[in-house]
């Protein structure tokens, strides 16, 4: 950073926290994987994904392959590499000028300044994300990572690109998808090192031979077969299948029913029936409070943290249980917060249409789970009462106590 | 005195910035990769046909 030498180019960062956790899940105290794997899953990784400065898409299927519509190269090349506006004013290295000082450079949420971040900036490599119109365990859609982009996260420190171009938001939208598969794919990789029992995961040896010999048919057959597994199975079905098929799997909102319009003579008995469901039938208050100030549950972590404290056993009130993973860059865990509804900011969004996303689906990563025994009418009233929240002085008319239990129940 | 206290502050800015630096980049290690095996995997998997 100082000093007058060129600094070296940047370089993704292996995933060694994913590498502790398989460790300590699947070998016996002071057991290692070999080392060579980790230069084996660098090599796998580099020929299809590319560096840092030479992103590459596998686009292995051909030109007519559908993953074309995912990402491609031309906004890969215009997010990656060192920062520069060239003469035709077209912007290159969006993604280290925009993002990386928070996101790192390989999207693992470990930035500069991520420590230092209430809640730390996302962890791309997890393939999850929090805000978006997709049911739980599908990936987002462009519009949705776009409007993250557009209107930033309020109450967090991410901001609004909103002045940015449009094909330089779409450009960082696609780059920011590249390195969620990148990372899920690096992960998987890392997911077999338990089943391998010391064999490679491709085996280069076996096609690439001493000059004047020629690999035999059955070499070349395994061969086929291990790339086949690792990358026709591991990439391709269970990474780009899943995000080419995200846009059919919008989850469809119901239109509003009149009362939620607030000057329906309606209204106030339906803000009251959100409530009823808010103590009741959607257990809102078990995290968010009686009074929705977020202060019912909070010793929970979300699934970033969850991921490796869980399967650890760490006990993430001792630093000392989780120092291995705290050495190779994992952050200390926090817990999550549920959100404070009566102060008028979502993160997700404020429109009724957001809110209505995240009760329907929940937001994954995190406690808040899916309303799937809530009929869309009943989300609507839900809705209503937390956007009513801020407005009603919760000292009031007993506002700030649970209502009647019993008389909800019935 | 002004002068003087500036200069403090720019070395401090400077150590701090140069301590955060070295910070994140030993904490986790880069990804290191066997430059001629990458290239022949990048040529198998384009030769292979994928269906």
């Amino acid at each position: 950073m100082t000093g007058c030498e060129r600094s070296e180019p940047p370089v993704f960062r292996f995933n060694s926290v994913e590498w502790v956790k398989q460790e300590k899940t699947h070998l016996a105290e002071g057991e290692h994987f070999p080392e060579e794997y980790k230069t084996e899953i660098g090599t796998i990784m580099t020929a299809l994904f590319g560096t840092p400065d030479d992103p590459k898409f596998p686009f292995f299927l051909g030109d007519e392959d559908p993953a074309h519509d995912i990402i491609s190269i031309e906004n890969l090349k215009m997010a990656a590499g060192p920062t520069r506006v060239d003469k035709r004013e077209s912007a290159s290295g969006l993604y280290r000028e925009h993002c990386a000082h928070c996101h790192g450079i390989t999207g693992n949420g470990a930035g500069d300044t991520a420590a230092s971040l209430e809640p730390y900036p996302r962890d791309f490599r997890l393939g999850k994300f929090k805000f978006k119109s997709t049911p739980l365990r599908s990936p987002p859609t462009d519009h949705d990572l776009t409007e993250i982009l557009v209107n930033g996260i309020p109450g967090s420190a991410m901001p609004s690109f909103r002045t940015l171009p449009k094909d330089q938001i779409q450009a960082l939208v696609e780059y920011v998808k590249y390195l969620t598969m990148r990372g899920q794919f690096e992960r998987f990789l890392l997911g077999e090192l338990a089943v391998l029992d010391g064999e490679p995961l491709i085996d280069l040896s076996l096609i690439d031979k001493p000059e004047g010999k020629e690999p035999s048919d059955d070499d070349i057959e395994e061969f086929e077969d291990q790339m086949y597994t690792v990358i026709g199975e591991g990439l391709q079905e269970r990474i780009i299948d899943r995000w080419l098929r995200t846009e059919r799997k919008v989850t469809k909102i119901d239109p509003a029913p009149p009362e939620f319009d607030i000057n329906h003579e309606g209204h106030k008995d339906f803000v009251q029936r959100g409530r009823e469901l808010f103590f009741a039938k959607g257990n809102c208050m078990q995290c968010h409070g009686d009074t929705g100030i977020g202060d019912g549950q909070l010793n929970n972590f979300d699934d970033w943290t969850n991921d490796w404290i869980k399967s650890a056993e760490v006990d993430p009130q001792n630093p000392e249980s989780y120092s291995d993973f705290t050495e190779v860059g994992a952050l200390p865990p926090r817990p999550v917060k549920p959100r404070n509804l009566t102060r008028h900011y979502y993160r997700g969004g404020d429109h009724p249409n957001d809110l209505y996303l995240r009760l329907r689906n929940g937001i994954e990563g995190t406690p808040m789970p899916a309303s799937t025994a809530m009929t869309s009418d009943e989300i609507w009233a839900v809705v209503a009462y937390v956007r009513a929240m801020p407005y009603q002085d919760a000292n009031k008319n007993g506002l700030s106590k649970p209502v009647n239990e019993k008389q909800v129940m019935r | 005195m002004l002068l003087r206290n500036s200069w403090y502050l720019i070395v401090l800015i400077v150590l701090m910035s140069s301590f955060v630096g070295c910070y994140q980049r030993t904490v986790a290690p880069a990804l290191t990769f066997d430059q001629k095996n990458a290239e022949t995997l990048d040529s198998e998997i384009k030769r292979m046909e994928w269906d």
